[in-house]
């Protein structure tokens, strides 16, 4: 079953053409991971699929239904999450009040007036970031937190409205190994309920993670497939081994 | 907690000494003070665009003036005052739907840009079309059916109590789940956007709040002061008020408020010699360098620097 398909999707810039054409079909649950050298055109293809992005031409579908003008923040409540390159929360809002933002969303203008439902969100932000082990951080304003716990932050503020599509522009990226192991497993545990696409620089971490593989190269697909088979794919070898000097 | 408690502090002092005024005031400075509470709404106004939601509005003497003109040439034509109020209300809504609709399409430079040639506009137009609005000369509204035909006593209770029943709403709101999400779309509205906030909306939205207690303080300023001129649309009023909002301290609703009225205090007391207005610079100045965030936070900021020299 898939969640999200793309349907010759380009997007150009003037002349330059950074997504030719791509045909992408995200499965339900798993690990989607999309590769490719510097300016393959993985973080635009990442930001058409979010909507912060309009598409040149082509179309994208999301559980059947067609997305491709939907605006980013009606994409998101349909269940579109996205994450950053670079991580900037809301400075000067702290870890709770971030968190009840992300939680309040689907209550009416009216229930963010009133002391009841506004004493709920509260309680729920302090129950979502207890189980996210952030509740020690609750009132430490999101700027000041350590990297490694803004994009743990990012991720269960991403998932505060249980969305069944996750998109990760580079989780991975400025990451300690062992904050990269913590975040590869949780994104494992994440993925057996949700679809998540990934964009990712590291290729081991991306082989050993990921579900399925999109290779892209000059804004289209050379490959697509599980890792045992791009990894054989010659085409696509000869890009990532590319890819990998780069990194 | 101590917070809380200092909050709810400036709260009750604010309130005594509101009340107390009336009875030690002789009459000129009472109306001096119902005009200073008149521009601190002002000033809360601009607040929550400027301050909560961070929409830099360099036009916002538009949502004080053009309500002010209404009433006013309303009770010039003979009209009586609950028709004068009714349209003044319609032509508050209808200037912060327009204004907010085009200022709201667009972002930081261009918000600034879009108020601050409005209130050009709008200062031109009542400055040129003197049938309606008196032109240079100006429209005074003649004293019956006026805050001005009643005592300076009762003239001050009403704007106190309007002023605070406002202030009240205000800081109910900002302090909601609604605030949280202004001071959301300030901070990174592009997250607030990719979380599912159609920020376009709610910054439409706040313009509108805005522009209605503006509409309120310049309205009471019409039925108190009775003279209106088009420097109450212009571009002059409308950066003044941000510097007021600088001043005291954005984000705080009282830090304005205070700021407001620091500023023409100063400036009253000034106006006597000619470069007043270098005074009034140079304070600006002090404020930025040595109290960026405003003057209500300075008290706070001396304290903790205070008590961290004392536990060394």
């Amino acid at each position: 079953m898939h969640i999200l398909k793309t349907v010759g999707v380009s997007r150009s810039f003037g002349k330059f053409t950074a997504v030719n054409a791509v045909d992408l079909h995200i499965l339900a649950t798993g690990i989607h991971a999309l590769i490719g050298p510097n300016g393959a055109g993985k973080s635009t293809l990442l930001n058409l699929l979010a909507g912060t992005l309009p598409v040149s031409s082509g179309c994208i579908y999301y559980e059947g239904r067609d997305v491709t003008r939907l605006p980013i923040h009606a994409r998101a409540r349909i269940g579109i999450s996205r994450s950053y390159q670079v991580v900037t929360l809301f400075a000067g809002l702290t870890c709770r009040e971030a968190m009840q933002l992300a939680l309040q969303r689907d209550l009416s203008v009216a229930a963010w007036l009133s002391p009841g439902p506004m004493r709920k969100v509260r309680e729920d932000a302090d129950e979502l970031l207890k189980a996210v082990d952030l509740f020690d951080v609750a009132e430490v304003d999101t700027a000041e937190l350590s990297h490694g716990l803004q994009k743990h932050l990012e991720i269960a503020l991403a998932l505060a409205n249980s969305s069944r599509l996750l998109l990760l522009d580079e989780p991975m990226a400025g990451m300690s190994i062992s904050e990269r192991v913590v975040l590869a497993n949780r994104v494992r545990a994440l993925a057996k309920d949700r679809a998540i696409v990934l964009v990712e620089h590291d290729i081991d971490m991306v082989m050993s993670l990921a579900d399925t593989v999109t290779v892209l190269h000059n804004g289209a697909v050379i490959a697509s497939g599980d890792p045992a088979d791009v990894r054989a794919d010659s085409m696509a070898q000869s890009v990532y081994l590319q890819a990998g000097k780069a990194c | 907690m101590v917070n809380a408690l200092s909050k709810s502090w400036s709260l009750a002092i604010s309130a005594v000494f509101l009340s107390v005024l009336p009875l030690v005031l002789p009459d000129y400075y009472l109306y001096l003070a119902t005009e200073l509470l008149i521009w601190a709404l002002f000033a809360l106004s601009l607040d929550l665009l400027l301050g909560y939601t961070g929409l830099p509005s360099f036009g916002h003497a538009i949502f004080f003036g053009i309500p002010a003109y209404a009433v006013g040439i309303i009770l010039t034509a003979g009209y009586p005052l609950i028709v004068a109020l009714l349209v003044a209300v319609v032509a508050a809504s209808l200037t912060g739907l327009i204004l907010g609709y085009l200022a709201t399409r667009t972002g930081g430079i261009g918000y600034i840009i879009v108020t601050l040639l409005a209130s050009f506009a709008v200062f031109l137009i009542a400055f040129s079309w003197t049938n309606l609005t008196g032109g240079e000369n100006g429209l005074y509204i003649s004293r019956a059916g006026t805050l001005a035909a009643l005592s300076t006593q009762a003239a001050y209770a009403i704007v106190a109590v309007s002023t605070a029943l406002i202030f009240l709403g205000a800081r109910w709101l900002v302090r909601s789940n609604y605030g949280l999400l202004l001071v959301g779309i300030k901070t990174n509205e592009t997250r607030a956007q990719a979380m599912g906030y159609n920020t376009q909306l709610y910054k439409f939205q706040i313009t509108i709040v805005s522009a209605m207690i503006a509409g309120v303080a310049g309205v009471l300023y019409a039925l108190l002061a009775r003279s209106l001129s088009a420097e109450l649309v212009g571009p002059e009023l409308s950066t003044e008020a941000v510097i007021w909002v600088l001043l005291g301290g954005t984000q705080t609703l009282l830090g304005p408020m205070l700021g407001a009225a620091l500023f023409i205090l100063i400036k009253q007391a000034l106006n006597t010699i000619r470069a007043y207005p270098i005074f009034l610079g140079l304070l600006f100045i002090v404020v930025v360098v040595w109290a960026p965030s405003g003057l209500l936070k300075l008290p706070k900021g001396l304290w903790k620097s205070f008590r961290r020299r004392n536990t060394r």
